[in-house]
C-alpha cells in the first residue's frame, strides 16, 4: 500500500462508516507497521484529534437535573396555566407597584465555576462587528446571570472589549473586563467589586493588578453605591499578577 | 414505552453539551435542552426503535435550534466559503481559554459545518448517523466535515495546543 493511499484511508475515519470493510484497515494496519513515516504522522494526528474531542466536550455542567416533564406537557395543566396567566399578570403589576424590593432579593448563590463560565463565554460574532451598545448590554446581562446588579460605568468605550472573565481578589470573586488601548499592549482593565466585600476607603492603592501601571480610578458603577468600578490602565505586566485568573 | 425522566436523566448532559456548542451560551442550551424534552415526551408513544433515542433526541435538538435560528431572523451562511479568510491566527488575550476560542470559531462558522463538528467530536456518532440527524447523505457529511476540520485547524494550531499543559480549571 502506497503512503497517500494509507493516509488517505485514515482520514477518512472508517471506524466512523459503520460498514466499513476491515480488509482496508488491515491493509493501513500492515503499512503503519512498515513506515515510520506514517507511523508518526498518525500518532501526531490521533493526539490532534483527540485533544479536539476533549476539548468540544469540555462545557460547563448542565444546571437542572431531572425534571418533570410529564406534568409540563399536560393538556389539562397546560389550560389551566393558560387560564392562570391573566391572574398572574395582574399579581406582578401590583408586587411591581408596591413592593419593587421583592425583586430585588440576591438570587441563589451560583456554584462559582459555573459563574467564571458565564463571565467568560465567547462575545456572538456579527457581520457588521461589535457595538458598545451590544457588548455593554450582554455584558450587564452576564453580571445578572452571575447575581452582580450593577450598571456599568457610560465612560469606557465597550466596542474595545477584548474579553470579561473572573478573577480572584484577595479571597473574593471578581468580574473583570479587560479592554484594548489605543496602542499596542496598552490595556484597559476593569474590575467590578463589591463595598460589602472590599474596603473601599483603601483602593486603589491596595490593589496589585496584573498591569505595569497600578494606579487606578474608582468609578461609581451603580446607583446604590454598593458595586463600584475600579479602572486601571497599563502595559501588562510578565511575571505574576496580583489578580490572578482563578478559573 | 420509554419513560421520559429516565431518558432526561440518561441524556441531559451530552444534550446540553452539544446546545451548548450550538448556541456558545449557557442560558440558550439549557432552554434548548428543556424544550427538547418537553417535545419529545408528546412524541414519544411514536418512538418504535429505542436503540436510536439517542439520534433522535439529537435531532429534536438541532431542528428546534434551527427555527430558533429563524425566528430570530439569522440568516445562516450557506457554505463555508462565504467566511473571511483570515490570515493572522485569532488573539488568544490572557486568560482566553481554547475551549472558549473554539467556540468563538465554531460560532464563525455556517451551521451546516458547525454541525457535523460538534456531533463528530462530541459524540462517537458514526457518519451515518450525523447524515440521519441532519437529513443529508453521508458524502455530503464526509466532505463538509473535511473541510470544517481543515477551517478549523487553520486558525486553531492544533500542534499548539498539543503543546500546552492541560486546562487545570475545566472539567
Ligand atoms: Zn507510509
Amino acid at each position: 500500500m502506497q503512503c497517500e493511499t494509507a493516509r488517505f484511508i485514515l482520514e477518512l475515519d472508517l471506524t466512523r462508516m459503520g460498514e466499513a470493510d476491515w480488509r482496508d484497515l488491515d491493509a493501513v494496519e500492515a503499512h503503519l507497521q512498515d513506515c515510520p513515516d506514517c507511523q508518526g504522522w498518525h500518532l501526531q494526528r490521533q493526539a490532534a484529534e483527540n485533544r479536539m474531542a476533549q476539548l468540544m466536550q469540555n462545557v460547563p455542567a448542565i444546571r437542572f437535573k431531572h425534571q418533570n416533564f410529564q406534568r409540563d406537557s399536560h393538556t389539562e395543566g397546560r389550560n389551566w396555566s393558560r387560564r392562570l396567566i391573566p391572574y398572574g399578570l395582574v399579581v406582578a403589576v401590583i408586587l411591581l407597584i408596591f413592593s419593587p424590593m421583592v425583586f430585588r432579593q440576591p438570587a441563589k448563590p451560583l456554584d462559582i465555576e459555573l459563574a467564571a463560565w458565564i463571565m467568560r463565554e465567547g462575545f456572538e460574532s456579527s457581520v457588521d462587528g461589535p457595538t458598545a451598545d451590544s457588548r455593554r448590554l450582554e455584558l450587564e446581562r452576564r453580571f445578572a446571570r452571575i447575581g452582580v446588579t450593577t450598571r456599568l460605568p457610560d465612560a469606557l468605550d465597550y466596542s474595545q472589549l477584548l474579553f470579561s472573565g473572573l478573577v480572584e481578589l484577595q479571597g473574593h470573586a471578581v468580574p473583570q473586563l479587560v479592554f484594548s488601548g489605543s496602542t499596542g499592549d496598552w490595556l484597559t482593565q476593569v474590575l467590578v467589586l463589591d463595598s460589602r466585600k472590599f474596603d473601599l476607603s483603601s483602593l486603589p492603592e491596595s490593589i496589585p493588578t496584573g498591569l505595569t501601571s497600578s494606579e487606578g480610578t474608582l468609578l461609581n458603577a451603580d446607583e446604590s453605591g454598593r458595586f463600584v468600578a475600579l479602572v486601571v490602565d497599563g502595559f501588562r505586566r510578565k511575571g505574576p499578577a496580583g489578580a490572578k485568573a482563578a478559573w | 414505552m420509554a419513560d421520559i425522566t429516565e431518558l432526561a436523566k440518561a441524556h441531559q448532559q451530552s444534550l446540553f453539551r452539544y446546545a451548548f456548542r450550538l448556541t456558545g451560551q449557557t442560558a440558550d442550551a439549557e432552554d434548548l435542552v428543556q424544550e427538547t424534552f418537553l417535545q419529545a415526551n408528546r412524541k414519544i408513544s411514536s418512538v418504535k426503535d429505542l436503540g436510536a433515542i439517542k439520534n433522535w433526541l439529537f435531532t429534536i435538538l438541532r431542528n428546534q435550534h434551527l427555527m430558533n435560528l429563524r425566528q430570530r431572523g439569522n440568516k445562516p451562511l450557506e457554505s463555508i466559503e462565504d467566511l473571511p479568510d483570515c490570515a493572522v491566527q485569532p488573539i488568544r488575550p490572557e486568560g482566553v481559554h481554547d475551549s472558549e476560542l473554539l467556540q468563538q470559531l465554531l460560532m464563525e462558522m455556517p451551521e451546516g459545518y458547525r454541525t457535523p463538528l460538534i456531533l463528530f467530536y462530541l459524540e462517537d456518532f458514526s457518519y451515518r448517523d450525523i447524515s440521519e440527524q441532519m437529513g443529508i447523505p453521508i458524502g455530503t457529511v464526509m466532505s463538509r466535515l473535511a473541510r470544517a476540520k481543515d477551517w478549523i485547524r487553520a486558525r486553531y494550531p492544533v500542534d499548539s495546543i498539543m503543546n500546552q499543559s492541560p486546562i487545570r480549571e475545566e472539567r
